[in-house]
């Protein structure tokens, strides 16, 4: 299935990251050229950790992380250890050893400066970890990887610089990764939750957005949902995390709203999620297992999904089951519904949606009586009873009863003679429906505009400079004016003769 | 205390849980959960003896059970919290619980009975393969997707009639389900019906004495004339009225405050 292809071309196992990577055309090039290019890209990347450490500036930190996807896919070791010798003095500081013994090769060089100094920018030190974890996991040996980032964690908990933040995020995540590929997931649950409080305490957003997103995987996929439910209530989630990160916890959340019957909590949140991951084909996996829960959840809720979205070439395929499943419901057909569930249930089960889709049972047979109720004055209770393929006349008398008090039809029973009788259609516009639907809209446009208030950004300090240059402009301006009045032009012509 | 006189009394409450004694075995496990605790094993650790956890299990589990006959809803509860570590550690713990099963489908009843959905879904969700194979679990699972689509006559069969019931302590529920599904009928008749021959009211409403009918007729506040029963019709016209006006108020207030931000 094309799903699948769609799903392969991702980095494998890499399902959970959102990122995208900044796209570079490339060209055909000898590997000599591309290993100098990958390592002149790394040298700049240096250069912009160390502006962001100095001027204080998390865009710089951030840029670097973006171009780790493009440029993870051409890493070798070779790389790596040129690299090294970019960043560490020496060979004898303690993460370059711990590299190269990782990577398995032993080189020692020699610097010209006389006393080595052994102390790195530690931003430069996590980036370059951080460069030999990706590279790790693209290698496929889980153990190895495992092992090192145990290591690389304990390197990077003895730094505690906020301008680290965003860095220190991505390398928790490949920590928990490589924890999930090992089947360590309960282990390291204590070790999280107590870098979450450090991350709360020293207000480490990036990493607490991070965290919370990994605890809240980690619980749902041991299908421990009322503590990630629990974490969702207490924690508290910081807006400001980065986009992506933001999407994933938005994503968990949609799924343990919907586990505890909240449909509209959990429409919500995966209109989020799916609005602020990134549409690109990186995220595919993301938006197509979000896209999956939502069809369902819009289902459950008693709306039917868009016709479109499943023409989509990015959900075509993968959604196929799914439209399957909206069609039955749309009919109110019973047999068709248990019969789509049964074709599907192994990959039903694969996407976590199986259980979610046996509750929907009860809204096809909502929707069915709902049909009836809307082509037919009066019907007897036996007709439905045999349309719905309901067991007994008895058991359509209820629901009918039931789908009456939850106001899905408008009708009357009348059990002496045994028909349920269809009231007037009502006239939408003399309820309250439209006033409500456009409220929704509003809000929806009100809060979208507070929302892209607050996203606006700001470079720090940055209105100072411009008030100086703005000073120093008017300072040159009033020279200027004066030297005019006092006609020292002509001076010029002798500075000429200095050049 | 020594661990011989623990095992001693385990099997004293053992013997007394099935000669059916339950009185017995409440006083029994008073003692037994302070040994328990001495032992440091009501909480299994990594440095627990295997056989002591088992026993330990065996006895919490009896006490669930118990805590099922004499209807302590609380302190069943509580049991289950105390035994789902051990249930986290099944691989380990041989032989493995021959009632861990049971008392999840226990669990998953008691819920029902409450009403409280979001928490059944949740506990289910834990046990997606089991929900159709394993004959406790299908219990309360087929009963909950009958309460939600209407077929409230299956659950009226699968609650009374013991053939359906998969073992004892389920039909313990019994009267609380029929209640829940009583007054579900009785609220969905309210809207669904204009009015009902008293005698088709009590076969709806699984009533099998008049007297019975009656009582729940007053309780509900509904009237009888001639032979029919007819139900209070609710005028929402002028009460919704006035609500839409606050509303529609409030909303446009609320408008007229975010432009103002805006411009």
């Amino acid at each position: 299935m094309a799903a699948e292809d769609l799903k392969e071309k991702e980095p494998k196992g890499e399902k959970m990251d959102v990122d995208t990577p900044e796209k570079i055309p490339e060209k055909e090039k000898s590997p000599e050229e591309i290993a100098a290019l990958v390592l002149s890209d790394i040298k700049q990347n240096f250069g912009f950790l160390e502006k962001a450490a100095i001027n204080f500036e998390p865009r710089f930190s951030m840029r670097v992380l973006r171009g780790l996807g493009a440029l993870r896919r051409r890493l070798t070791s070779d790389i790596i250890v040129r690299a090294l010798e970019a960043a560490y003095t020496s060979m004898e500081h303690e993460s370059a050893k711990l590299i190269l013994k990782y990577l398995g090769k032993d080189v020692s060089f020699s610097t010209e400066a006389d006393s080595p100094s052994l102390t790195v920018l530690p931003e430069i030190d996590i980036y370059v970890l951080l460069l030999v974890q990706v590279y790790l996991l693209d290698q496929g040996d889980a153990a190895k990887l495992d092992a090192f980032n145990d290591e690389v964690i304990n390197v990077l908990r003895t730094y505690n610089r906020r301008t680290l933040d965003a860095l220190a995020a991505k390398m928790w995540f490949y920590y928990a990764h490589s924890k999930e590929l090992n089947h360590k997931l309960i282990e390291i649950r204590p070790l999280l939750l107590g870098v979450l409080r450090t991350a709360t305490l020293r207000h480490d957003t990036e990493t607490r957005a991070m965290i919370m997103t990994l605890l809240l995987r980690n619980y749902l996929n041991t299908q421990a949902i009322s503590q990630a439910h629990q974490l969702v209530l207490k924690g508290d989630f910081p807006d400001t995390a980065a986009t992506s990160v933001v999407a994933r916890y938005l994503y968990y959340v949609g799924r343990i709203n919907a586990i505890q019957l909240d449909y509209t909590a959990a429409n919500e949140s995966l209109i989020g999620a799916i609005r602020k991951a990134p549409q690109t084909t990186h995220a595919a996996g993301f938006l197509q297992s979000a896209q999956k829960l939502k069809v369902i959840i819009e289902l459950l809720m008693g709306d039917i999904p868009e016709r479109s979205l499943f023409r989509e070439p990015m959900y075509k395929n993968a959604l196929r089951p799914y439209m399957d499943l909206v069609q039955a419901v749309r009919i109110g057909d019973v047999p068709q519904f248990s019969e789509t569930i049964a074709k599907y249930r192994d990959t039903f089960k694969k996407d976590g949606t199986y259980m979610l889709i046996l509750r929907l049972r009860q809204n096809v047979i909502k929707t069915g009586i709902r049909m009836m109720s809307l082509s037919y004055a009066k019907i007897s209770l036996r007709d439905i009873c045999i349309r719905l393929h309901l067991d007994s006349e008895e058991s359509a008398e209820y629901i009918v009863a039931k789908a009456i008090r939850d106001g899905v039809i408008e009708a009357t029973i009348d059990h002496e003679k045994g028909f349920m009788q269809s009231k007037e259609i009502l006239d939408i516009y003399s309820t309250q429906e439209p006033n409500v639907a456009f409220h929704e809209r509003i809000k929806f446009c009100i809060s979208l505009h507070n929302e892209s208030v607050k996203a606006m950004r700001y470079p720090m300090n940055q209105h100072r400079v411009e008030l100086k240059n703005v000073e120093e402009a008017r300072e040159r301006e009033k020279e200027l004016a004066t030297e005019i009045q006092e006609g020292d032009i002509e001076d010029d012509d002798g500075d000429f003769d200095g050049l | 205390m020594s661990s011989k006189s623990f095992e001693a009394r385990a099997h004293e409450l053992a013997a007394a849980f099935s000669a059916k004694n339950y009185e017995k075995c409440a006083t029994l496990l008073t003692p037994l959960k302070l040994l328990l605790a001495q032992l440091n094993i009501l909480v299994p650790l990594p440095s627990s003896d295997v056989n002591l956890l088992v026993l330990a299990r065996d006895i919490l589990e009896i006490g669930a059970l118990t805590s099922i006959f004499l209807q302590d809803d609380a302190l069943f509860s509580r049991y289950l919290a105390q035994l789902s570590p051990f249930y986290a550690l099944k691989d380990q713990l041989s032989p493995p619980s021959a009632n861990e099963r049971k008392l999840i489908a226990l669990r998953l009843l008691l819920l029902l009975s409450k009403n409280d959905i979001a928490e059944f879904h949740t506990e289910l969700e834990t046990l997606e393969d089991e929900a159709d194979t394993d004959p406790y679990i299908r219990y309360p699972v087929v009963l909950e997707r009958w309460l939600m689509e209407g077929s409230y006559d299956k659950v009226w069969k699968a609650t009374t009639q013991r053939s359906e019931v998969p073992a004892e302590e389920f039909a313990l529920f019994a009267d609380t389900l029929v209640d829940t599904i009583r007054s579900e009928i009785a609220t969905c008749s309210e809207k669904a019906y204009p009015s009902l021959p008293l005698a088709n009211a009590k076969h709806l409403l699984f009533f099998t004495e008049d007297s019975e009918l009656k009582e729940f007729i007053e309780q509900r506040g509904w009237t009888i004339q001639n032979g029919r029963i007819y139900f209070p019709q609710d005028e929402p016209d002028t009460i919704e009225n006035g609500v839409a006006m606050e509303s529609i108020i409030e909303n446009t207030l609320g408008y007229a405050r975010e432009l103002e931000t805006i411009v």
